[in-house]
């Protein structure tokens, strides 16, 4: 190879490139800090269970963001879908069932929010955030209004669930490989894609723009119903303030895994597993080597926007006269 | 020559991409002087007189103004240096008022105190509109409100109203009615007189003729010749406009106008809010033409019988391989002789697509490409249900139905996973055909096929539609470009204002003038 051609490949796979260097980086300038600590046994268990709730969003949000949607409803989805999970088991259902009625709400959240701009025409973080306040508020006023704290009776096989490793890695890997085939290997996660570069010439090829969005929020709902079950196993109690910022994680996770913001054919489904690793490991690491909890928030703030930076796109070229 | 030179152009170069769209271009625009600008659609003399008044920067060469160096950055730029143009697509903002448009970037004239003084404005906007005789307008009017030729006038007024020393005018007057004309060609004049230089470009010869004291002829984005008044010849004037002189394999050579007996598409009666009782049929092994000017809904046609535009009123019906229901598959299973076509509605782009029908839009590279995507992913998408097994779409699939189109049709690119983005004109025009091909369309409705690509490709292009038309599929043209039209086509359908006006089948003695007539 010449040495023109390294720049070249670097310009070609530049987004690979922050992609995985961001996570290498993390990775590297973590464990020396903390002096291997950052890798002992106990840690990687602390961020196995930290990294299952956000993968699994984010494998959600892969699909939303890919055809240009933009959620942030998530953490408050999460924290109603746990509650009506609590009443469920706690009325005495098995646990399946109140695992299908948190994904039933947060489908359904997720569907009234697509139809919300599919027929307006409304931005679809618009409608998400609206969804937000709704989802956010019913929590809010039913932990107001409840004499008692909004717990599970009997944490049972929820907890083991918690707290089994090889269970979460098997959700990880089972949530992992069934998104990527999803998104990579099927209409659904092509199309995703081409509408988010260009909505006119998906529909020209016969791309069922409304009809994909659909799908595609329908998975997210999915995911994050089965979020909401994840996070309920680690705490087994909700409050005003579950899943609360976690909408911002997972975009930010995204960010760092290289994925595009404004969706596309860039879009990749290994940008949830790279990115939430990277950041699940740079909040663990900085908590870790003693950093302020204050001012964690502003380097994961300057972080983002330098990732941002160097994942804009160019401008288009100018077009031609007729 | 006596007449002082007001701009010069010394040997502009612009490319798009690798498309070099006008090439080593010097001309002289002298005051008192009616300039004609005339070539074909891609000739390069739209680009030029967009690099003059600041719209494209220019890719290499130098401009002149009276002597001194000149390089607009912007429209705006051009004209503090007087220089107006008026262009060819609409240059107005629909929701402002008459007056805010007129002063469009030069709001800093009417401050007072820090805000705008609308009344003053509006004033001025009135003088504005009475140097073109329209003092009685309601400036605060939204521009919206307007028509066309309205709109077209404000636009003339406001370069008006900066005393232009050039005038440019670019294709306005095609959609302009006799009075809209007579009043740009009095200007024009009026102008001249005054020791102003104008630039009128076109490919209305007659008009130019009529107008200019000197004509430019450009071909192919270089400059062929200049013709002062006195030697005006219509038929010199065109030899040159065309020079490459049509030969044999440039359109087809044949002027055999037949095609299969089978009706693929059918449009009845169609009514939408631009078209008018459409009714026309479209065959197995068929090139039909359809021509008018960019207004006359002939593009709207296409969008129809894609599905992508209900009609309000009538249907279309396309000839496709699938049975609409079981019983008539059962039937046809007794049957077994032949190939049978059902007719189907064409409800939406799905039915079009299942069955067969493919569509490249006017605005190519907004509409039926994705510039981001990678060459394979523009071929495959429109072909994913052919893909999928089981529902699953292997990378190994895509990528041999990829690398088969790309050969068929001699696409030049680095890889398939070259961005479409970066390719030329006529490779993005055949990633586009490819879709369509490679997806086993029989119907190809293509809207302004060779616009923005080389004449290289464009012969490229013909000999391929032809074998398309050999091996039988039904192939509608929607061309600006009547030339086109008539090289190419079994039928030419002409419309004017929505309906179809005539029909010409395939003929030698086919001429541009004899299809005009029903166009204007």
């Amino acid at each position: 190879m010449s040495e023109l051609s390294i720049p070249l490949f670097i310009k070609k796979n530049q987004n690979t490139l922050i992609q995985y260097a961001g996570l290498l980086l993390v990775l590297i300038a973590f464990t020396v800090m903390t002096d291997g600590a950052l890798l002992s046994d106990f840690n990687i268990r602390t961020i196995l269970k930290q990294l299952v709730v956000l993968f699994t969003i984010s494998v959600g949000m892969v699909f939303v963001f890919s055809h240009g949607g933009m959620d942030i409803s998530a953490g408050a989805v999460i924290a109603l879908s746990s509650m009506v999970a609590i009443y469920t088991i706690n009325a005495g259902a098995p646990l399946a069932v109140g695992v299908l009625a948190a994904i039933a709400v947060s489908v359904a959240c997720y569907m009234v929010n697509v139809i919300i701009s599919n027929l307006f025409g409304l931005m679809a973080v618009i409608s998400s955030l609206a969804i937000m306040f709704v989802a956010r508020g019913l929590v809010t006023y039913q932990v107001s209004t409840s004499s008692a704290k909004i717990a599970l009776t009997d944490t049972g096989v929820l907890r083991e669930i918690g707290r089994s490793m090889p269970i979460i890695i098997t959700i990880i890997v089972l949530v992992g490989v069934v998104g990527y085939v999803i998104f990579h290997f099927t209409k659904i996660g092509k199309h995703s894609k081409a509408i988010g570069d260009n909505p006119l010439a998906a529909s020209q090829s016969g791309v069922r723009v409304k009809y994909t969005k659909l799908i595609s929020y329908a998975i997210a709902g999915v995911l994050v119903g089965c979020a909401s079950i994840l996070s309920l196993s680690r705490s087994a109690v909700v409050s005003e303030n579950t899943g609360m910022g976690m909408e911002m994680d997972v975009i930010v996770a995204l960010v760092l895994g290289g994925m595009a913001l404004n969706g596309g054919s860039r879009s990749k489904m290994s940008s949830a597993f790279v990115g939430s690793i990277t950041y699940v490991v740079l909040n663990n690491g900085l908590v870790m080597v003693g950093v302020a909890p204050e001012v964690v928030s502003l380097i994961r703030g300057i972080i983002f926007l330098l990732v941002v930076f160097l994942l804009l796109r160019r401008p288009r070229g100018e077009v031609m006269p007729r | 020559m006596d007449k002082p030179v007001f701009l010069e152009t010394k040997n502009i170069i612009k490319k798009f991409n690798e498309v070099t769209a006008v090439n080593d271009v010097s001309i002289n625009i002298y005051r008192g002087e009616i300039r004609g600008l005339i070539g074909e659609n891609g000739s390069g003399k739209s680009t030029i007189s967009a690099i003059i008044s600041g719209l494209l920067p220019k890719t290499a060469g130098e401009l002149m103004l009276q002597g001194a160096s000149y390089n607009p950055k912007s429209p705006l730029d051009a004209r503090d240096n007087k220089i107006s143009m008026i262009v060819q697509e609409a240059g107005t903002i629909g929701q402002l008022s008459i007056a805010e448009n007129i002063f469009l970037g030069d709001e800093v004239r009417f401050y007072k105190n820090g805000v705008i003084d609308r009344k003053r404005m509006q004033q001025e906007a009135e003088k504005a509109l009475a140097l073109i005789d329209y003092g009685d307008m309601d400036v605060s009017l939204p521009v919206y409100k307007l028509n066309f030729e309205q709109r077209k006038l404000i636009e003339i007024a406001r370069a008006l109203y900066y005393e232009p020393e050039l005038f440019i005018v670019d294709e306005t007057t095609t959609a302009l009615s006799h009075d809209g004309r007579q009043l740009i060609h009095q200007l024009m004049r009026k102008l001249r007189d005054q020791n102003k230089a104008v630039l009128f470009i076109s490919h209305d010869l007659p008009e130019l003729m009529e107008i200019c004291d000197a004509l430019t002829v450009m071909r192919d984005g270089n400059l062929i010749t200049t013709i002062d008044r006195a030697e005006f010849d219509e038929h010199y004037i065109k030899q040159s406009m065309v020079g490459r002189v049509i030969e044999g394999n440039y359109y087809r050579s044949d002027f055999d106008g037949s095609h299969g007996e089978q009706v693929m598409m059918r449009v009845n009666g169609v009514h939408t809010s631009l078209l008018q009782n459409i009714n026309l049929e479209l065959h197995q092994g068929e090139i039909l033409g359809i021509g008018g000017l960019s207004g006359s809904g002939m593009h709207e046609i296409g969008k129809v019988m894609f599905g992508e535009l209900k009609p309000d009123q009538g249907e279309v019906i396309v000839y496709g391989e699938r049975p609409p229901s079981r019983k008539q598959a059962e039937a046809a299973k007794h049957e077994n002789d032949q190939q049978q076509l059902y007719p189907q509605l064409v409800k939406n782009v799905q039915t079009a697509i299942a069955n067969q029908i493919g569509y490249v839009s006017k605005n190519r590279d907004q509409e039926t490409l994705i510039m981001e995507a990678s060459i394979k992913e523009n071929l495959v998408l429109s072909a994913l249900d052919k893909l999928a097994k089981f529902g699953l779409i292997l990378p190994a699939q895509e990528k041999s139905f990829a690398a088969k189109q790309m050969q068929n049709l001699n696409v030049k690119a680095s890889g398939m996973n070259q961005p479409v983005g970066e390719l030329s004109g006529g490779n993005k025009q055949k990633v586009s055909f490819g879709k369509w091909i490679g997806n086993n369309s029989k119907i190809l409705i293509l809207d302004s096929p060779t616009r923005g690509v080389d004449v290289g490709v464009k012969t490229t292009m013909y000999q391929l539609l032809y074998a398309l038309k050999q091996q039988g599929y039904a192939i509608l043209i929607i061309s600006e470009e009547l030339p086109e039209l008539i090289g190419m086509s079994d039928r030419i359908l002409i419309m004017k204002d929505g309906k179809i006006t005539n029909q010409f089948i395939r003929d030698e003695h086919l001429s541009e003038s004899m299809l005009i007539d029903y166009m204007i």
